[in-house]
Order: C-alpha cells, then sequence, then structure tokens
C-alpha cells in the first residue's frame, strides 16, 4: 500500500495516467470506500476532461460494433451481467410473458435483447444494425434443436458496404448443414443468396454487391437451413428474419 | 460518424442506461472515432487497442445507468472510462520502445491539433492555465496525458530520478489546479 499522505495529488495523477500499475490498481480499490479520495479523483477528472476535446478521432475497425453487440448478447445469455439482466428485464416483458420450457431460459434474455432490437433501425449513416430473430409462427423453429434460437446480429457498413452476420445465441446449424443467408423481399419470395455460416464458425463477412445494397430498402434478411455448399434458392422456411427497416431515412 | 449535440447524446446514454439498446448504438456511432483516438493513443493502433475499444464499450452498456449528466457531460464521461481503461492495460503490458510501434508515430499529434473541435469555456481555461506553465511542465503533463507515459518513463528520457519526476509532476498539476481554481 502506497504511503502516499498527499490524497490530492496521488489522485491528480491517478486523472492524468502517471501511476504505475499498483498505483492505479490500490486507488481503483480505494474508490468505493474512500470518499475523499474519490471526491478529489472526481474533482481532477472534470479539470482534465476538457483535454479530451484535443485528442483527434480515428475510425474503428468496421467490425467494432457487431463484436461489441455480440459480447453484451453473450453476456446477457450467459447470465454474467447482473447490471445488464436488470437492465434486459426492464424492457423485455414481452418475453416474460413467454411460456419457454427452464432450459430455454438463457435463451430468453439472449432473445429478449433481439425483442429490443428486432425490426428496427440505426440510420447512423455509417451503420445499419437489424436482429435476425426466431420466427415463432414458423413450424421449423418449434423443432427442438432451434428450440434456442438462432439469434443472429446483422450489421452492414454503409459506406465500406461490407455486412457482418454473427450468430450471438443459438445452436450451430445440424451436422452436414449450413446457415444460408438471404436477402429478400417484403413478400420472402425473391430470395437472393449471400453467403452461409456453417458448424465451424459463427460469423460471416461479405461485402456486398451494389445490386443488393439498393435492393436492401424493404427488404430483409432472413436465414434457413441448407445443405453445405453454394444454395441456389431456399429449400425450406426461413428459421429467423430480421430487417434494415429504412422507412424513416 | 453520427453527429449528436451534447444534450442529445446525455439522453442517448441515459437511455442506454435502461437498458435500450438502440440508444447504445446511437452512443456507439456518436463517439466511437474519439474514443478509439483515446484508446490508440495510449495503445497504438492494433489488436490490443480494437480489443480495449470493445470493452470500453461493454463497459459503457453496464454503467450507463450510473451516468448523471449534473456531474459530467457525457462525452467528458465516456472518455474518462476509455482513457481509465487504455491506462489499466497499458500499465499491465511490458514497456515497448517506441520504435516498436510506428503505428503509433503515424498518429496526429494531439497537441497540433487546434480549432476543429468543441471550444468550450472550460477547455479555453485549461488552455489558457496550461499556457502559463512553464514550457517543459506544459510538455510533461500533455505527455503523460496524452501518450500515457508513466513517471519510470520520464525519468528514463530525462535522466532524472523517478522521485525527482513525481514532484515535477505534482508541482505541476499544483500549478494547473492553483491557476483553475485561484
Amino acid at each position: 500500500m502506497t504511503d502516499d499522505t498527499d490524497i490530492d495529488g496521488l489522485a491528480a495523477e491517478y486523472v492524468l495516467g502517471s501511476l504505475s500499475v499498483g498505483e492505479r490498481t490500490e486507488v481503483q480499490s480505494r474508490l468505493s470506500s474512500d470518499t475523499i479520495l474519490a471526491t478529489a479523483v472526481a474533482r481532477w477528472e472534470r479539470r482534465l476532461a476538457p483535454l479530451s476535446h484535443r485528442e483527434p478521432g480515428i475510425a474503428p475497425p468496421t467490425d467494432a460494433l457487431a463484436a461489441i453487440l455480440a459480447r453484451i448478447a453473450q453476456q446477457v445469455a450467459a447470465g454474467s451481467s447482473r447490471d445488464t439482466i436488470i437492465a434486459i428485464d426492464r424492457r423485455a416483458r414481452f418475453w416474460r410473458r413467454a411460456t419457454f420450457a427452464m432450459a430455454a431460459m438463457l435463451a430468453l434474455f439472449a432473445v429478449g435483447l433481439g425483442g429490443l432490437i428486432y425490426g428496427r433501425l440505426w440510420d447512423t449513416s455509417d451503420t445499419l444494425v437489424a436482429i435476425l430473430d426466431r420466427q415463432s409462427s414458423n413450424p421449423a423453429a418449434d423443432e427442438p434443436e432451434l428450440a434456442v434460437g438462432p439469434l443472429f446480429l446483422a450489421t452492414l457498413h454503409v459506406r465500406s458496404q461490407s455486412l457482418n452476420i454473427r450468430q450471438l445465441a443459438g445452436r450451430r446449424p445440424p451436422s452436414g448443414k449450413t446457415y444460408a443467408i438471404w436477402i429478400v423481399d417484403g413478400s420472402g419470395t425473391d430470395a437472393v443468396w449471400l453467403g452461409s455460416i456453417d458448424g465451424r464458425s459463427r460469423s460471416l463477412r461479405l461485402q456486398l454487391p451494389g445490386r443488393a445494397i439498393d435492393a436492401r430498402v424493404r427488404r430483409k434478411l432472413a436465414i434457413s437451413v441448407e445443405n453445405d455448399g453454394v444454395t441456389r434458392s431456399p429449400t425450406g422456411a426461413f428459421i429467423s428474419v430480421g430487417s434494415f427497416d429504412v422507412t424513416t431515412k | 460518424m453520427m453527429r449528436l449535440t451534447p444534450g442529445e447524446l446525455a439522453r442517448a446514454l441515459e437511455q442506454a442506461g435502461k437498458g435500450d439498446i438502440a440508444a447504445f448504438v446511437s452512443v456507439y456511432n456518436a463517439t466511437s472515432m474519439k474514443l478509439f483516438g483515446i484508446v490508440a493513443r495510449i495503445l497504438g493502433r492494433g489488436p490490443a487497442a480494437e480489443d480495449v475499444l470493445q470493452d470500453v464499450y461493454l463497459r459503457i452498456w453496464q454503467r450507463a445507468g450510473d451516468y448523471c449528466a449534473s456531474r459530467a457531460s457525457a462525452i467528458a464521461w465516456l472518455a474518462t472510462i476509455a482513457r481509465n481503461r487504455a491506462l489499466d492495460e497499458v500499465r499491465r503490458r511490458k514497456p515497448v520502445p517506441l520504435e516498436d510501434l510506428p503505428e503509433l508515430l503515424n498518429l496526429p499529434d494531439a497537441t497540433d491539433i487546434a480549432g476543429d473541435f468543441l471550444e468550450g469555456d472550460e477547455l479555453h481555461r485549461l488552455r489558457g492555465c496550461l499556457d502559463r506553465l512553464q514550457p517543459e511542465q506544459r510538455a510533461l503533463l500533455q505527455q503523460i496525458y496524452f501518450d500515457g507515459a508513466t513517471r519510470e518513463a520520464v525519468a528514463a528520457e530525462t535522466g532524472k530520478t523517478v522521485a525527482v519526476v513525481k514532484t515535477w509532476i505534482r508541482r505541476s498539476l499544483a500549478e494547473l489546479k492553483g491557476c483553475l481554481e485561484p
């Protein structure tokens, strides 16, 4: 433990960033119980915060948001973040009403997260996000092996036209099968295959052709279970569907 | 980058604290460039900075409910989380010579940036007080704040002892405080 009696100096150096790892750890452990130190740290944070305005921005990787959302979903599904679960729980009354079996409780939270996002659009000019959620009206979704999902996150980076699809929850596709990703029109009759996620990975990144980007207006992304390999048209029902609903643009 | 006013950002952060994932995405899109800049300046561009950026937004999601608009601006609150996480990470790592981080050398120099960001009264006052410090004091504080330099690194660079550097830092910060709050 440091014998530093200059609390304000210690707080100032903590905020400035000059403390060693041991000193930083000690300050952090004291913050919850030492109100004098915590107050001093808060004051120094306020004093030096304007310096952050000087920091030039750097564009993060285009798939960073998808990775972050996936980690949030994983936390929710694993029940490792009490705060997250509480937050989700407040917004997930609809899902609490669902009569899932106890074995599907983890999925309840994950699907609850999807419910927050499903059908919504964040038109940020940079990134469009959609959750491909379980089709509850689809008989195929009631098959036991698909009872806990799957739930997919789709992130479309508009400028680079890159589409990242990541499975957030649910089982991997059955052996010899893949989750085929389709872009479809509102009626679901015109489906264009974009790619497939097999049992070895949970994500797929692809470059959308311009035609597909244009076609995203009023179109949806959908998932079907297909045999391994290139797929021309969906042979089964869509098990998960999500929309980049751009009507508010 | 989506632009939000400070008020819109604060509201989005508060909504995220209530579990609104759409608001969280808005916060991300409005601030990720700024926060990644902060993280990358301390850690250098690369996988470590990208991992830390994920950690930062995970913490933001978990702690957004603690945000209090009356205590700090949203961007200051977010930047503090980013800096602290990046500093924690860089302190845990083995020191790497600057020449081994070419990507760090290619980053824009924050100390040369002037005018392309929000110029608030607080920044204006802080700048004025920094300008009243001796040039070497100002450089010392900026080197630590922006690049995450430790006392030991500064001591090695200047040939002084760590104790002397600590005294320099605290004296400089005390003078800064005296100027900001006379």
